[in-house]
């Protein structure tokens, strides 16, 4: 692998997680979108180096359905709900921007200490960048968590999901392509199922976020 | 072996036989072909039990990430051949006797299934393949108490039944893996001289499988799902439920805890049999105050069962010395084979009088033997034999029992002697509550003028389910009337279990004798000697008095007597329950309501009494409610708030991320 390789990785891989940060910051739910966008081409960029540094064609081949399913399905799924109530912004998140950024930080330092085991578990440089991936799958928890609105919580998923695809890319150069190919069809189907649930939810109560539903217990 | 899988093909066979045929061929095939099973499955272990070598094999690819193995050995052939008996008879009796919700497509194959496991667990030869067999018994009999799941009564029993079970299959599960882990072994067939009972783990062990198993035996305090679940079950699953589940603990203390856990401290079988002798107790109280047909032969499940755990207990007990635990072991294998035998009978018999009459309630019945002949007849081949009378298949378990106990007072230590004189204090008592209990079942139940119309209507109509009585009836028979030769292949069963066959006792067509003391049992000369005297009483009858008078027996000079003035369920058992108040603790409820002229004349009375189940009240209701007091107290976790959810779920992995580090 060449420097100029190892420098993409990095870069790539750095994206991945700071467009998982990006996400905490934007209240905007087409531009959660966008950024999951981009999520999906840094993802893909980091398995099309693997596979031009390794001569890989079924990883090759994978980086391409990343590309497909995550940077262009799955936003385009997304953006036809969020086209259905234009101007929909989060409301004041359960934990305000600027905290949740610090929190996110602190995630960030904790999965670079728990992620060393990680780090170790193969020699190459991108094994180096594998708690970048734990990190993303915390931050994406994270956005799960504190976020009211149902899309914005789809994309928190979303980021936990890119997350552990960086971490398999980084530390085993991808899975069989069969593997990936199920895991985001997966991913699709949930994507898709859960913004019919979002509609369903719009239309039948007229709930925009999740504590609304607080009233359906027992 | 291949006898043993065509069985178990034939079973498996039954089971889509109930799921795929037409409705109305659905309970034949499903019946017929599961009565095959047991049929091939029981000769495959009479065969074992007849002198053939132990057959096993093992076959991977059956069930996932595990291979199957099965053995048979003449322990496990002794209880295969109770329970194949038990099996073919219920499920012919449901070719007759099924319909509604019980013949639907889910019940029919879940019965074949239950069946099917039944026969299974005998045979397993390692723990994933005793637990999986066991698991599947316990799941599918759970399954089919809800197959009539709009009657609350079945609702009830069904959730009982399934927090005792699958706490009973918990805790087997825990002890075989400490058991396995300790032989560096899965298999159930350890050798003589295993100590895997020594020690503070083999206690661990012993407590949690025995726990597990004598709750299945419906062990007193673990028995509350009994009482509940087999009355509620229908017929013929209640029969195999009592004749051949029950059965199955027992199997399981002998097959692990005396087969396995050798070299355990005299102490924690000193426990089982104290536990065995309270459940004798227990029950036999119980089923005498009991009103409820099929109530009352749960109990007396329970009390035959309890004098199976005293018995095993004392055999464990007196380990050391050989006769007398052989003699107690073959007396348990006896007892079961018996019990099996007349107590699906009776199930069955109960089932036959409750569809006849509309009713379980003894008080409502009586005089069943005009219009059910032959249903009574055959109920009181069956109530011999439970009373323990000579002749009849309990006396004989219950003999050797009592036989083993009393050899061992002479031979052995005061310790000893106290273990056996307990035992056979409360095996004494047991029998004569249990004579009462099933006198009242004949008495009350079958005999007498009927107490209620639907008992006076009451008819039977011959046919399979007469005939699956009558197979019970003739097993009940042969085992009592020529038990030599079953207690000699039962001695090696015996064998098995406690490692070595000797001074066990042994038998021939005519003569079951013991090996340790010079005492006999020769039953056909009994029965020679029966028959001569009636011939010679009838002979005398007849050429004796030529002048016949007929009148009432029992009339007291009276005519006119009236179906009310006859004992009832409750008014039998009365005295039994004044003496034993302190232990039944009842609630009686006298009523009396006067005339409106005047206070002093009594228009009616109406006395009721119920006895509820003293350790259901007083240890697992406070139980249920505390639990339940925790889980409304808990009620905040649960918010509702899909935030707090998933927050609970990011601190968990953050937890666990740290922690793991």
């Amino acid at each position: 692998m060449s420097g100029l390789d190892d420098g993409l990785l990095d870069l790539a891989s750095v994206a991945v997680l700071a467009l998982g940060v990006a996400a905490l910051w934007r209240r905007d739910v087409r531009a959660l979108i966008g950024l999951l966008r981009a999520q999906g081409v840094a993802l893909a960029l980091v398995a099309s180096v693997e596979a031009l540094a390794g001569h890989d064609v079924a990883l090759g081949a994978t980086a391409a359905l990343v590309l497909a399913v995550k940077a262009v399905a799955v936003p385009w799924v997304l953006g036809r709900v969020a086209a259905s109530d234009p101007g929909a912004r989060e409301g004041a998140p359960l934990i305000n921007v600027p905290s949740s950024l610090v929190l996110a930080a602190a995630l960030v330092g904790l999965a670079v200490v728990v992620g060393a085991p990680l780090a170790r578990l193969s020699s190459g440089h991108a094994a180096a960048l594998a708690p970048l991936g734990l990190a993303t799958v915390l931050v994406g928890y994270l956005v799960l968590v504190t976020r009211r609105r149902p899309l914005s919580q789809i994309v928190g998923l979303l980021i936990i999901d890119n997350g552990v695809a960086l971490v398999t890319f980084l530390l085993t150069s991808g899975v069989p392509l069969v593997i990936e190919l199920g895991g985001s069809l997966d991913v699709l189907l949930v994507v898709v199922v859960s913004t019919t649930l979002v509609g369903a939810m719009r239309a039948r109560i007229g709930a925009e976020e999740l504590d609304e539903l607080e009233g359906l217990r027992d | 072996m291949d006898l043993l899988l065509a069985g178990f093909g034939t079973g498996l066979a039954a089971i889509v036989g109930g799921a795929c045929a037409p409705r109305r061929a659905r309970v034949v095939v499903a019946g017929t072909l599961s009565a095959l099973a047991a049929f091939l499955v029981g000769v495959a272990g009479v065969r074992v039990l007849a002198g053939g070598a132990a057959v096993h094999g093992s076959f991977s690819g059956v069930l996932p990430f595990t291979t199957v193995r099965l053995r048979l050995d003449a322990l496990g052939a002794s209880f295969i051949s109770t329970v194949a008996l038990v099996v073919a008879a219920a499920s012919l009796f449901s070719i007759g006797y099924s319909r509604g919700p019980s013949a639907s497509r889910t019940a029919v194959a879940l019965q074949s299934l239950f069946a099917l496991a039944l026969l299974v667990v005998p045979a397993a030869g390692d723990v994933t393949t005793f637990l999986t067999s066991w698991e599947t018994m316990a799941l599918t009999s759970l399954a089919l108490l809800l197959v009539d799941h709009d009657r609350p009564a079945a609702r009830a029993a069904a959730l009982w039944y399934a927090a005792m079970t699958q706490a009973g299959a918990a805790a087997i599960t825990l002890g075989l893996l400490v058991t396995s882990g300790r032989a560096h072994s899965s298999s159930l067939f350890a050798p003589a001289s295993s100590h895997l009972g020594a020690g503070a783990l083999g206690a661990v062990a012993f407590c949690l499988t025995a726990a597990g198993f004598a709750s299945k035996a419906g062990a007193v305090p673990l028995h509350v799902w009994l009482p509940r679940a087999h009355p509620e079950a229908a017929t013929p699953v209640s029969a195999m439920m009592s004749g051949a589940m029950t059965a199955l603990g027992l199997y399981g203390l002998a097959r692990v805890d005396l087969g396995l856990l050798g070299g355990l401290a005299r102490g924690w079988w000193i426990g089982l049999l104290v536990v065995g002798a309270l459940s004798a107790l227990f029950g036999a109280l119980h089923a005498v105050t009991s009103t409820d047909l099929k109530r009352l032969l749960a109990y007396s499940t329970i009390d035959v069962m309890g004098v199976g755990l005293t018995a095993l207990g004392a055999a464990g007990a007196l380990h050391s010395l050989r006769g007398a635990a052989a003699t107690l072991v073959v007396g348990v294998l006896v007892l079961v084979a018996a019990h099996g035998a007349f107590k699906a009978l009776l199930f069955l018999a109960a089932g036959l009088v409750e569809r006849a009459s509309g009713t379980r309630d003894l008080d409502l019945l009586g005089g069943l033997a005009g219009g059910m002949g032959r249903t009574t007849a055959l109920v009181a081949v069956a109530v011999a034999s439970a009373v323990g009378v000579p002749l009849g298949a309990g006396f004989v378990g219950e003999w050797l029992v009592v036989e083993g106990l009393v050899g061992a007072l002479g031979r052995s230590g005061a310790g000893g002697v106290v273990i056996a004189l307990v035992a056979l204090v409360a095996i004494a008592l047991t029998s004569g509550l249990t004579a009462v209990a099933m006198v009242k079942l004949l008495g009350i139940g079958f005999l007498g003028r009927p107490r209620g119309d639907g008992a006076r209507d009451a008819r039977e109509h011959l046919g399979i389910t007469t005939f699956s009585l009558g197979l019970l009836a003739v097993a009940t028979v042969a085992l009592g009337t020529v038990p030599g030769p079953v207690v000699a292949a039962l001695a090696r069963a015996a064998g098995v279990a406690l490692g070595t066959p000797a001074g066990a006792p042994g038998g021939s067509l005519d003569t079951v004798s013991l090996g340790a003391v010079a005492t006999a049992l020769r039953p056909l000369a009994l029965v020679t000697g029966a028959a001569v005297a009636t011939a010679v009483v009838v002979v005398l009858a007849r050429f004796g008095s030529r002048t016949v008078r007929s009148a009432i027996a029992w009339a007291c000079g009276r005519a006119d007597l009236d179906p009310r003035m006859q004992y009832t369920a409750t008014s039998f058992a009365e005295p039994l329950q004044r003496v034993f108040a302190d232990v039944l603790r009842p609630d009686v409820d006298l009523v009396v309501s006067h005339e409106e002229e005047s206070r002093e004349i009594e228009r009616v009375l109406a006395y009721q009494s119920r006895v509820d189940d003293a350790v259901e009240r007083g240890v697992f209701r406070p139980l249920v409610r505390a639990v339940d007091a925790v889980g409304r107290r808990a009620r905040w976790i649960a918010s509702g708030s899909v935030h707090r959810h998933l927050a609970y779920g990011f601190a968990v992995l953050l937890v666990v991320l740290v922690v793991v580090r």
